[in-house]
């Protein structure tokens, strides 16, 4: 996740993505996003060089 | 007179089969009482009774010819409304798929009915079954039959509140976190995961390719046997169809479980975790090792990996599976789906990748164990079903989401892709069901409900009837 999100920046984003960007509507999705953000957050402790990523994406290794 | 609607699948196929009883009596039974319950529990999405009382008449009439179509014949089943279903409406339980219907069956709907088993309609799910907990904004929430205003759990939340309230004995689910696992869990009956691309999904409206499973759900571990005797098979029109050597899974319940390894994670599943949940799992590890088995505890931190790989995995999928549909007709969904499914829009590739890479790692630590024991056990659920506006707990001292509650468990299963099965073990002091996991390794399906099927077969749990039913 991109850190330190500001809300200019996450409104940029949304509409980049083609999000409603109504102000009332980013406002209750910016806390959903910053919790993915936290729960995803510990994927970057985890030591995942020796799975090559031809591997790992694709979903038939 | 035994009460028709309490009778597990396969007996209800044994006594069919021998003309004890009509299958007009047995899907007229069940169709009577889900009828009487109505509308209000809010199982049924799209109730098909009326073809099911026909499709009886023909079984009927087919067996007093001498042509059974197969091992169920005659039986009763729900379908999660995921599953297409030719001619008849497949909501995926949106709004935004009211109108949708199906040309075909779903391989899982087909094989089901070309063994002889009726479809006596369409059930509820979570929308696009994406969440645990049963709920839904637009075709509401299933009664969970154990407790009124409890979570039924989800997404396969009508086959589970269908299956313990004896609206039938049996019916398909799916599982990409979880979502055949919790429900049974909450509402006291039993289900597996099978192995990932066992059963195939063609069909089956996706949620996250590479973790989604078909499967069934049911009263007995009996009855998933003889489901899964059906539903297992490769299929060329799902990618990750796999071909597997063919089991009978029914004749592999037998042989008991004296000198299986059962191992038992140190990290990870003791917190947060309800006491009596706890409680439970820990007088079942007594009774597993009453029957011959050796419990023993095992070392697997790469379980604490859990939630960020599940996170960075399913919520990607799921937006690339929905998420153009999400940026048209959001406004028609459930606002709290919606953002779930937006929120995956923020999602890096690099991420997605990392938490690909991470299962795969993942999925290795949980094999290496299961070189060490034969069967990996933990509680279904940290929690006995929650209230539905309960959207924190407390387990343990430890405040956690009811959505986290719920999933936490089950996941390790999906990302390791290697069947589990769920079963009730226990009661809480509020008379709610308690779940038992057992997992086992790749195509290991056989031996895990070997297992769940000896356990079950030594107790009672199952055997409960729920006050609401």
């Amino acid at each position: 996740m991109a850190p330190e999100l500001t809300p200019d920046a996450f409104s940029a984003w949304a509409r980049a993505v083609g999000l409603n960007a109504d102000p009332e509507h980013l406002e209750k999705l910016r806390p959903e996003v910053e919790a993915l953000a936290g729960r995803l957050a510990p994927l970057d402790a985890i030591p995942v060089d020796d799975i090559p990523i031809e591997q790992a994406v694709g979903g038939l290794e | 007179m035994t009460d028709i609607t309490s009778l597990p699948a396969s007996d209800l196929a044994g006594r069919i089969a021998a003309k004890e009883i009509s299958s007009t009596e047995a899907v007229g039974a069940f169709v009577a009482h889900a009828d009487a319950l109505g509308p209000e529990v809010r199982v049924f999405i799209t109730p098909t009774f009326e073809q099911a009382m026909a499709d009886a008449r023909t079984a009927d009439t087919e067996l007093a010819a001498g042509r059974p179509r197969g091992p169920l014949h005659g039986v009763p089943f729900g379908v999660k409304d995921i599953y297409w279903s030719a001619g008849i409406p497949t909501t995926s339980g949106s709004a935004l798929d009211a109108e949708f219907v199906p040309d075909e069956d779903a391989t899982a709907v087909r094989l089901l009915r070309e063994a002889g088993a009726i479809p006596v309609g369409k059930v509820n799910t979570v929308e696009f079954a994406f969440g645990p907990t049963g709920q839904n904004a637009t075709y509401g929430m299933p009664r969970n039959p154990w407790g009124e205003g409890r979570m039924p759990g989800g997404s396969s939340s009508g086959t589970g509140a269908g299956v313990a309230s004896g609206f039938f004995p049996m019916g398909l689910g799916s599982d990409t976190g979880g979502s055949i696992r919790i429900p049974s869990a909450l509402c006291g009956i039993s289900g597996i995961k099978p192995t990932f691309g066992l059963v195939s999904r063609y069909g089956v409206t996706p949620l996250s390719h590479s973790l989604d499973t078909a499967g069934p759900m049911a009263r007995t571990v009996e009855d998933l046997a003889l489901m899964l005797n059906v539903l297992a098979g490769p299929d060329e029109r799902d990618p990750v169809s796999i071909t597997a050597p063919r089991v009978d899974y029914v004749a592999s319940l037998q042989g008991g479980i004296g000198g299986l390894r059962v191992g038992v994670p140190v990290q990870y599943v003791w917190e947060p975790l309800d006491t009596d949940v706890a409680l439970a799992f820990e007088a079942a590890m007594r009774t597993l090792e009453g029957l011959g088995a050796q419990v023993m505890e095992i070392s697997l931190p790469e379980l604490e990996w859990t939630p960020p790989v599940a996170a960075g995995i399913t919520i990607a999928e799921a937006t690339m599976a929905h998420g153009a549909r999400v940026l048209e007709h959001g406004d028609r969904m459930d606002q709290v789906t919606r953002r779930r499914f937006e929120s995956g829009f923020f999602v890096p590739a690099t991420a997605y990748a990392k938490a690909q890479r991470a299962r795969v790692k993942y999925a290795r630590a949980v094999a290496q164990a299961l070189t060490r024991v034969d069967l990996i056990a933990m509680p279904t659920v940290a929690t006995p079903a929650p209230l539905a506006e309960q959207d924190m707990l407390t387990l343990g001292g430890v405040e956690i989401s009811s959505r986290e509650a719920l999933l936490r468990l089950t996941r390790v299963f999906n990302l390791a892709r290697m069947p589990s099965a769920s079963v009730p073990c226990g009661f809480s002091p509020d008379a709610l069901p308690i779940g038992l996991m057992l997992g086992g390794a790749r195509l290991d399906d056989a031996l895990v409900l070997r297992a769940v099927h000896t356990y079950q077969a030594a107790t009672d749990w199952h055997l409960r009837q729920p006050p609401l039913g």
